[in-house]
């Protein structure tokens, strides 16, 4: 009976990440800036949640609970390099490095892009854009009301933009 | 007024667009429901993806490849494993007896050490296994395609049907892959300067080849965990062979 109930929350995390792990994954990229190491991670992140079998019946939000996991386990490879991480700023940002030609020079443009904004207004943005998540679903998994999901990618575009204007470069 | 409102929104285009991901890498993982945690044939499952693991690090030593990507070495590697009509895997495990009768031995920190191996055979399009343990009773566990039989002493003391055993999951590192999280398994390949990694890390154990490739062998193989705040070694590959002729 019990390993009947474990399969059954088994298959429902299975079924729920297969059809995101395109999202999953892509989340993990533009957070680690390394298809490799985003593998590893959404790979670790099953397992751990599958060994929870049968507990995860009492999670209600299942894929909100996956998403929330995957921007901590992201978090914590970043913490664990982040004595070794150098973020460029704007200020050396020419036209060219606005239209990379691979994923590397994508990534290292987007970073710079995000660390102008404070981590909750990234966050979000990243969960919208990467994560491919709906406003509603990003207030769940953030746990903020959906009128501050909104706000807060709002407010993080405009800083963006502003940013970009005073320096001619859009 | 509204003009400037029009070029922000213009401009917030711009913003979005920057940040949209146009060379974004793709993924071959896969999720499909696991089998149950105490499936009666987990220890095998355990005992056979060492052995193919680390079989597989072993050809990728044999065939000292000059490729640029550790990817491509393991798919060369695995391409070789797959042509092989036989492997035999001899280790050193430290087990203690399984309560469930239904398996011989699990892998324990706190297990005796004990010699055996694993030799797997394709033949007649069927692949057979045999996992052998130099314990008192010389105890073996037969898998012949149709059925799994436990020997002891050279009597047979139990018989089961079994389905077979299954190296398609060799075919490609994207099915190995979909293959160990099946199972439970993490599996890694990583290039680290001369040296390749093969890796898993599964609930209780983790296990690493390393090989160097400008030397084209084996470093070293073992599944090792951390207990009681230590790393602990619970089970040593001592040695791989190819193409072996058929042992009793």
């Amino acid at each position: 009976m019990k390993l009947t109930t474990e399969n059954k929350q088994l298959t429902r995390l299975a079924e729920l990440m297969q059809p995101e792990r395109d999202h999953l994954f892509r989340y993990a990229c533009y957070r680690l800036g390394s298809a490799t190491e985003a593998d590893d991670v959404v790979q670790d992140l099953y397992l751990r949640l599958s060994k929870q079998g049968a507990r995860l019946s009492g999670i209600e939000d299942l894929k909100g609970y996956i998403y929330r996991s995957l921007t901590n386990s992201c978090a914590s490879v970043l913490r664990s390099r982040r004595q070794f991480a150098t973020t460029e700023t704007l200020d050396t940002l020419s036209s060219d490095d606005l239209a990379p030609q691979d994923f590397e020079q994508e990534f290292r443009l987007i970073e710079r892009l995000m660390a102008l904004l404070p981590d909750e207004q990234s966050e979000v943005i990243r969960l919208r854009i990467y994560g491919g998540r709906q406003f509603d679903e990003i207030a769940s998994i953030c746990n903020i009301p959906l009128t501050t999901a909104k706000s807060r990618f709002r407010y993080g575009i405009n800083k963006l933009r502003e940013a970009l204007e005073k320096r001619g470069l859009i | 007024m509204k003009t400037n409102n029009n070029l922000d929104t213009f401009s917030d285009i711009r913003v979005e667009n920057l940040l949209t991901p146009h060379f974004a890498p793709t993924t071959s993982l896969s999720f499909k429901a696991p089998a149950p945690r105490r499936h009666p044939l987990w220890q095998a499952v355990r005992i056979s993806a060492v052995a193919a693991i680390v079989a597989v690090a072993v050809v990728i030593g044999i065939s000292s490849v000059q490729t640029s990507t550790a990817r491509e070495v393991v798919e060369r590697a695995m391409t070789q494993l797959l042509e092989s009509d036989s492997f035999l895997v001899q280790f050193t495990a430290n087990v203690t007896e399984n309560k469930n009768s239904r398996e011989l031995y699990d892998l324990d920190f706190e297990g005796t050490p004990m010699q055996g191996t694993v030799e797997i055979r394709k033949e007649d399009s069927k692949v057979k296994m045999a996992i052998k343990w130099q314990d008192k009773v010389r105890s073996m566990e037969l898998y012949d395609g149709e059925s799994y039989r436990r020997y002891q002493n050279g009597q047979m003391v139990l018989e089961r049907p079994h389905g077979g055993i299954d190296l398609s999951p060799l075919a490609t590192i994207d099915k190995l892959k979909e293959y160990a999280l099946l199972t439970g398994i993490l599996l890694k390949f990583r290039e680290e300067g001369d040296i390749i990694l093969v890796s898993t890390r599964g609930d209780k154990v983790g296990i690493v080849a390393r090989f160097s490739k400008s030397e084209g062998r084996l470093l070293g193989a073992e599944c090792s965990g951390l207990y009681n705040g230590q790393q602990v070694t619970v089970l040593t590959i001592d040695q791989i062979d190819f193409d072996v002729p058929p042992t009793e």
